[in-house]
């Protein structure tokens, strides 16, 4: 199994750019315009498909059907300098398809995120795969985007479809409930 | 650790978990543009799965095939490299086994319909949803489903337990799309195949499929007044409709299934009213549902008038009336108050308490945390303790446990003051919930409440759970079964007083103890799409709509209530199986 290690920093407003020139690129036919979009997101389009489908596979299958969208819809993309806001609310959108499609509720109950992160064949993600039990759906969601999409709070909300403060208070909550819960760790031990 | 050495941790572990499909991505994308332009995605089909382009040229591949005869009759020994089974059945029987990539290596029939429909095609090779669309394509020109007979069972067996879910729940969404084109309604139960189970025999003995004999027995298992002999006669579509009416463990149904062969409910309930001489418009407490006495379909009418109890039972194909029984329902309704009796009272449920409580703090549920329900006993009487928080504040009620009157309302700021809350000006206890009606009797959830605490077993504690309504020596008792620890408990409790006539306890027989992995549940939308299609209904005809998902003895469901023309509906479905577990409608008065 391949495990692409790069360290990938978040993405930043340069790329922002980067994507914008690429997209309009594809909607051009430049097919290998993909690629840079594809590198410069493919984490946070899984993460964030991944935290709403608790399913690897299904996951998976969002990421692609979300690259061939953002292909055949590059012609009618209007420039509005946030591409990669555009680029999650498609998987979220695909993921909330999909949610319907198949008749499942968000809240798969007790999730297996040692599985979903693979900790079998990479034992370092034990840690993580902790963290994201002790996070409800929302404070995940959350986390994740501003985590591995580099994403704002305020972007967030857009993406998520909430309220700024929420968004906010959600994000601390999140923080404080893994610091109390490395802290305990770090005290057993 | 700081809030960036967290996220980074997250970061660097998801990223290491992203699959690559970048050449595949790419691969996809010349093809989409080789198609001469830049074509949308936009339907829902073709989005749904990255097989499903393929799944033109493989369907039209197989239409070319078709008359090749190839109808395998004898039990085909699975092949190694064999990942799954899916079996198919209506009334042809067809099963398919699948490699790791959901391609058929090999077609066999159950039985000579199940060869009929094989005998079209050479399934070899093609992608599951192909085979499985090609198949029940047949079996709709065949006739085998049609407007009276719209079920089909998939059944699927795999050593990875995981991969046989997960196909199961695949395969159930396209047979579902499958059957959506056709113009009669569907039913689509999905269930997987237990391992090593003895079903073989049961399916040789009665000489039907696996699949079908292991539906049966889950059907026997959460209904035991059916037999398996009774069942085996009926068809799926039979099975499903009475898989409908109970609440059957670990099968997953979409849609429900015709009812058209029989004269439906409404019809029943006609035939019933007509008999017993009592006019639509003053029957109370209706209550219809289609059930298998002892082979026969029949649909079982129950309903109230001027003081007496209706019970019947109608041929559900010929309509004639099967049985009859009426009796008086008390006439003196036990008063709350006066059943207060140590020993036997007729409790309210701890939920009721709750929700008495909740009322009067003005506290909607889902607001309320670290929720405290507890049964207790105060000065000489039972009364429930209850305790939530909402906006930091700390409620503490006693709810008397029989008449629902609030005993004692406080609550606790942050500043730890107790203050008590003043009692509503009117002493009246708040009305129950609506679930419970007016009636004579005590109700089953008070009925198990007086087993249980016989026993000594909290309600967690206890499973299998089932509390009967019958009539014993003319008497009206509730029957109570349930199992605990290594026990299997069997109350016989008086319906009017509560008191207990007989108990009976014995060690369980612990040969099918399967603890179940924690469920996935359907969705609110789609109980909402169960409940109308049972109640024959749409969204836009309803109102007064109300959801909730419930949870009773760790069987979860969602109780639906809505009104429509006068009629007030309460619909249970399982929020496991999406099973009607219960369908009520009653005039609203």
């Amino acid at each position: 199994m391949l495990i692409f290690i790069s360290m990938a920093e978040p993405v930043t407003g340069d790329d922002n750019a980067m994507l914008e020139a690429c997209i309009a690129k594809l909607a051009e036919g430049d097919v290998s315009a993909m690629e840079p979009i594809y590198d410069a997101t493919r984490a946070s389009v899984y993460a964030y498909a991944l935290s709403m489908l608790k399913s690897s596979f299904d996951a998976e299958d969002v990421m692609h059907d979300c690259y061939m969208k953002i292909f055949s819809s590059a012609k009618g993309y209007a420039p509005r300098g946030k591409p990669l806001a555009y680029i999650m609310t498609v998987t979220r959108n695909l993921c909330l398809d999909r949610l319907k499609e198949s008749g499942r509720t968000a809240n798969i109950p007790d999730e297996d995120w040692e599985k979903l992160l693979r900790v079998e064949d990479v034992p370092s993600n034990l840690e993580a795969a902790g963290w994201m039990k002790i996070l409800n759906d929302e404070e995940r969601q959350i986390v994740l985007l501003h985590a591995v999409g580099g994403f704002k709070h305020r972007e967030t909300a857009q993406i998520m479809e909430m309220p700024l403060a929420t968004v906010l208070s959600r994000y601390s909550r999140a923080l404080k409930k893994l610091k109390k819960h490395i802290a305990e760790r770090e005290g057993e031990i | 650790m700081n809030s960036e050495k967290i996220e980074n941790g997250i970061r660097e572990a998801f990223e290491s978990v992203t699959p690559d499909i970048k050449a595949e991505l790419i691969d996809d994308i010349k093809k989409e543009k080789g198609r001469g332009k830049i074509v949308k995605l936009p339907t829902e089909k073709k989005n749904k799965n990255r097989i499903a382009g393929r799944i033109a040229a493989i369907a039209a591949a197989l239409v070319l095939l078709i008359g090749a005869a190839f109808a395998v009759r004898a039990i085909v020994k699975r092949p190694d490299k064999a990942a799954a089974t899916v079996m198919i059945d209506v009334n042809p029987s067809v099963e398919l086994t699948l490699d790791k990539s959901n391609k058929v290596i090999a077609a066999s029939a159950g039985n000579d319909d199940g060869a009929a429909v094989l005998s079209e095609m050479d399934l070899t090779g093609s992608d599951v949803k192909v085979a499985v669309n090609a198949v029940i394509g047949a079996m709709v020109r065949r006739g085998y489903l049609n407007e009276y007979a719209n079920s089909v069972l998939i059944s699927v067996e795999s050593g990875d337990p995981e991969f046989g879910t997960r196909l199961r729940d695949t395969l159930g969404v396209d047979v579902r799309e499958i059957m959506g084109e056709n113009e009669f309604g569907y039913a689509v139960l999905c269930q997987t195949m237990e391992p090593g189970s003895s079903f073989d025999t049961m399916a040789e003995n009665y000489g039907i499929s696996r699949s079908k004999a292991q539906l049966i027995s889950r059907l026997v298992e959460s209904h035991p007044g059916y037999s398996f002999e009774e069942l085996a006669a009926l068809s799926i579509n039979e099975l499903g409709l009475l898989s409908g009416s109970n609440a059957v463990s670990k099968l997953r149904t979409f849609g429900s299934s015709s009812e058209l062969a029989f004269i439906g409910a409404e019809q029943a309930l006609n035939i019933a009213l007509e008999d017993a001489g009592v006019p639509a418009s003053e029957a109370l407490n209706i209550g219809v549902e289609l059930d298998c006495e002892h082979g026969v379909m029949v649909y079982e009418v129950e309903f109230t008038h001027s003081g007496l109890e209706y019970d019947y039972e109608i041929d559900a194909v010929t309509g004639s009336v099967i049985k009859r029984e009426c009796e008086p329902s008390d006439d003196e309704p036990a008063a709350p108050g006066q059943t207060e009796q140590p020993g036997d009272p007729a409790l309210i449920s701890s939920q009721t308490a709750l929700g008495i409580a909740l009322d009067h703090a003005g506290v909607s549920e889902k607001d309320a945390r670290d929720i405290e329900v507890e049964l207790d006993r105060g000065d000489a009487r039972l009364i429930y303790e209850v305790e939530f928080k909402h906006n930091g504040t700390e409620y503490d009620y006693e709810i008397d446990a029989v008449t629902g009157d609030v005993l004692k309302a406080e609550t606790d700021g942050e500043d730890g003051h107790a203050t008590p809350t003043p009692k509503p000006g009117s002493t009246a206890a708040p009305t129950a919930q609506p679930t419970q009606k007016p009636s004579a009797y005590i109700g089953k959830k008070a009925a198990l409440e007086i087993a249980l605490n016989d026993a000594g077993v909290s309600a967690s504690q206890a499973n299998d759970i089932e509390v009967k309504l019958e009539t014993k020596n003319g008497t009206k008792v509730y029957d109570v079964e349930f199992k605990a620890g290594s026990r299997e408990y069997e109350y016989v409790i008086n319906a009017k007083t509560g008191s207990i006539i007989s108990r009976n306890s014995e060690p369980v027989d612990d040969d099918h103890d399967d603890p179940s992995p924690a469920p996935t549940l359907i969705s609110r939308e789609q109980a909402w799409q169960i409940a109308l299609e049972r109640a024959g209904l749409t969204m836009s005809q309803i109102s007064d709509k109300d959801i909730e998902l419930e949870s009773d003895n760790g069987v979860q469901y969602y109780e639906i209530e809505f009104k429509c023309r006068g009629y007030e509906y309460e619909i249970r479905i399982n929020a496991v199986s999406g099973a009607v577990m219960k369908f009520e409608k009653e005039l609203d008065d």
